[in-house]
């Protein structure tokens, strides 16, 4: 019951900061367009990944924005880099399915009592 | 590794963790609140059902987190305790079934609440928008694949430490876990001169990307999500579960029973 009351208390005290994306920090890309931009958010992004930090377009540093734009499940480039975690996660898995099943079954039958 | 032996030992946990009243507790809760999150009246501002969306689905990941984290990490320890543990190892039952027994166990229970309640928002938002929302079965599957991840995490975590600092260490992999692309790269950019940037890179590199599994601000902005992203981060769940099981299975082959 203590686990409970805890819980919940720390759900109610946490919700509001992590409920962001209804409160208007990032608004609707179909309703909303991006105020005083002529850039298009791809360049801009692209300019953030290579690593050259937040490019200030007009004086407007929307952070929220960007934020927004970079979620994985709508970014390409952050897919790619997902694809290739995906792929290095994969090379370690078969490498310690090859140890656990293989080589050190190998190792130990191969003892001498 | 014998998969009967693993679905035994998955279906007795299931039943273990069915026992422990504390959890129906916490299920009747979310059920009651996702049900009524419709009721309240948020100022009568307009986008009521986004406010109510948000809210349900951060209510479910916190859920999952704390159901994954409660029932994994007295898991091992609390069999070791009461020698069950040996009653199984002294059948011709690995170390790896049983850690894989385990595991299966509890992301059943956490499958299972987990769809009753996406179900109930999916028919809740229905009745409210006369729409059904696809997102919130992908949004709740994908958080089905972060428990995995957290479950085998905190389950690897329990072999070499106490529960107190396995709760410490599981939460802030949770935490650090969820830390967007972004503020990992503001990290990493910051420490590119010093000696920082290497355990910066090793903390983005080994540390799960949680915030693949967090399609919130796509069901909340009406976004469909591809399939073949979903297929993506399921794949990459159960890769890092994958490994970080046999990472377990490793510790728990040297661990003096």
């Amino acid at each position: 019951m203590r686990i409970l009351i805890l819980s919940l208390a720390l759900f109610f005290t946490c919700a509001p900061f992590t409920c962001g994306s209804s409160f208007g920090q990032a608004p609707d890309a179909r309703e909303t367009p991006r105020p005083h931009s002529t850039e298009s958010l791809e360049e801009e992004l692209e300019h953030q990944m290579e690593g050259k930090g937040h490019k200030e377009v007009h004086g407007e540093r929307d952070f929220f924005w960007m934020e927004y734009q970079r979620q994985p499940w709508r970014n390409p480039q952050e897919q790619r880099r997902m694809l290739k975690i995906l792929l290095a996660w994969l090379i370690l898995d078969a490498i310690l399915v090859l140890y656990v099943f293989f080589i050190r079954k190998v190792r130990v039958r191969g003892k001498v009592p | 590794m014998r998969p009967a032996n693993i679905w035994q030992i998955g279906r007795l946990t299931l039943c273990e963790w069915t026992r422990k009243k504390v959890f129906y507790m916490f299920f009747i809760v979310a059920l009651a609140f996702f049900g009524l999150a419709f009721t309240l009246n948020f100022f009568n501002l307009g986008p009521q059902a986004r406010f109510t969306m948000d809210l349900s689905l951060t209510a479910m990941g916190l859920f999952t987190a704390i159901l994954s984290l409660g029932l994994s990490l007295s898991a091992i320890p609390q069999d070791l305790e009461n020698k069950t543990a040996w009653c199984l190892l002294s059948r011709p039952v690995s170390r790896f079934d049983y850690l894989c027994g385990k595991f299966l166990g509890t992301v059943l229970l956490i499958l299972i609440i987990l769809s009753i309640l996406t179900v109930e928002l999916v028919v809740v938002t229905f009745l409210k928008e006369n729409r059904l929302h696809w997102t919130i079965l992908q949004a709740g599957l994908l958080l089905w694949v972060e428990s995995l991840v957290l479950t085998a995490v905190v389950l690897t975590f329990s072999l070499p430490f106490s529960p107190p600092m396995n709760a410490a260490f599981s939460s802030f992999v949770y935490a650090v876990g969820h830390l967007s692309s972004t503020y990992i790269q503001a990290l990493s950019q910051e420490s590119r001169n010093v000696a920082g940037g290497i355990p910066v890179l090793l903390l983005k590199l080994a540390l799960p990307q949680l915030q693949y599994f967090d399609l919130k601000s796509a069901v909340v902005q009406g976004y469909p999500v591809p399939l073949g992203y979903t297929g993506e981060a399921v794949l990459y769940g159960l890769l890092y579960a994958l490994m970080v099981l046999l990472l377990g299975e490793l510790l728990l082959s040297r661990k003096d029973l």
